[in-house]
């Protein structure tokens, strides 16, 4: 059976950023099978419907906890393709990371999904995109353990600047899984003036 | 107290003192200090850019720098001294602080590091590496680097001549972190050296040629 990738919208905003790694994502597993869940802004759902199903409600109140794995850092077992097989939906948190990681998924989804079982991608915090790359591999059968990652990733911005984000990438074709679009938005002057816009109000 | 434990306790009580002048003479430009023991108790070297500061009205500020040093930090007969610094574009308490004060006035974290960097390789640094990190609200954490120079990360001169400071600041859509590193114009480094020709005065003069036949005919003989 194939499962449906469920994202449930834990920002407050629906940023630049965020938009780029929901798009990447629906990209990886197609429109049809992923759905954003706990999306209130009226706002936010005409973007996403573009990029999968839409539903207002959280993930808890929509699916049967027998039914859902919850991926989870903080969750005791790693997924492996048993887990996946006869379950309906898989959890991602739909939330932009801290470094070191707050644990939001658990305290925001894990916790309050009682009866849903969770399962951890490692111990590396992934990127939204990047967990559900991971977790359509291993639906497909593919072990965790044989998932190849990238442990940070370094972005030259010119000779003397570069980004550095502290998350985990799986690699494909030896490449990071990340939305280009991404790449040249961190690159770009746009995220410094959508920045500055945040830092003065 | 095992010499293990009282290395890593004098340097806890060092960054204590340091986080606690750094808050203190936030005013006077405070751009580190320097610790020693002498035999009639600890000699204490404030850097600031401001020293008038530091030492107050008729040495009011220092005598009650000196004792809180000497009750709340334990230092043993605390002599304390102010030096200005020359330049405080190769300071990196410095630098980061000013970093964090255009970060508070809402110029972006990008902008300030590639304006801090240019402010003190112009004040003749060998190598800068500034590290802004942090995580706003609507993206996610992470770092932006910004480096220029030589800037070696281990070995002597790395230990000897390095200056670092870290510096917090709280702005309003979340925390950020900036680390400066600095390798000052004076250091002075093992692989790098200079080839000096000797001075003209000090090359022996070669032997003429008809010095050199008289040596040839008195062996002969």
């Amino acid at each position: 059976m194939k499962p449906i990738f469920v994202i449930e919208h834990l920002e407050p905003e629906l940023s630049k950023w965020l938009l780029y790694e929901y798009a990447h994502a629906s990209q990886i597993v197609g429109k049809d099978n992923l759905l954003f869940t706990n999306v209130k802004v009226e706002k936010a759902a005409l973007k996403l419907r573009k990029l999968g199903g839409v539903e207002e409600k959280a993930a808890a109140e929509i699916f049967p906890p027998d039914k859902v794995i919850v991926l989870d850092p903080r969750a005791e077992h790693p997924l492996k393709p048993d887990d996946v097989l006869n379950i309906e939906t898989v959890i991602i948190g739909g939330i932009l990371g801290d470094h070191p990681p707050k644990g939001r998924t658990f305290s925001l989804i894990t916790s309050r999904f009682s009866g849903a079982a969770a399962r951890n991608l490692g111990r590396d915090q992934f990127s939204i995109d990047g967990a559900i790359y991971v977790a359509k591999l291993v639906s497909q059968g593919v072990p965790l353990e044989q998932i190849p990652i990238k442990r940070g990733l370094r972005l030259r911005l010119n000779e003397y600047a570069e980004v550095y984000l502290p998350y985990a990438y799986p690699l494909k074709d030896g490449k990071p899984v990340i939305s280009r679009k991404l790449i040249a938005y961190l690159r770009s002057e746009r995220i410094v003036r959508d920045e500055e816009k945040l830092i003065k109000f | 107290m095992s010499v293990v434990k009282h290395f890593i306790s004098e340097a806890k009580k060092k960054a204590e003192i340091d986080e606690f002048l750094h808050k203190k003479l936030e005013k006077a430009g405070y751009g580190g200090v320097d610790i020693s023991k002498t035999p009639l108790g600890t000699h204490v070297v404030i850097y600031a850019m401001r020293p008038g500061l530091v030492i107050g009205r008729s040495g009011e500020t220092i005598r009650e720098l000196a004792k809180i040093l000497e009750e709340q930090f334990k230092l043993s007969n605390p002599q304390i001294s102010v030096s200005e610094i020359e330049v405080p574009e190769l300071n990196p308490y410095i630098v980061a602080s000013r970093i964090a004060a255009a970060l508070q006035r809402g110029v972006h974290f990008r902008r300030a590091g590639f304006w801090a960097l240019n402010q003190v390789m112009e004040a003749g640094a060998l190598g800068v590496e500034i590290i802004i990190s942090g995580k706003l609200r609507t993206e996610r954490a992470r770092y932006e680097k910004f480096k220029t120079g030589y800037l070696p990360k281990c070995g002597d001169p790395a230990i000897k001549y390095m200056r670092k400071a870290v510096f917090h600041v709280q702005l309003k859509p979340g925390i950020f972190g900036i680390k400066v590193k600095i390798m000052p114009p004076d250091a002075k480094f093992p692989d790098k050296f200079q080839i000096v020709e000797l001075p003209e005065t000090a090359a022996v003069p070669e032997p003429s040629k008809a010095e050199g036949q008289e040596d040839k005919m008195e062996a002969a003989e």
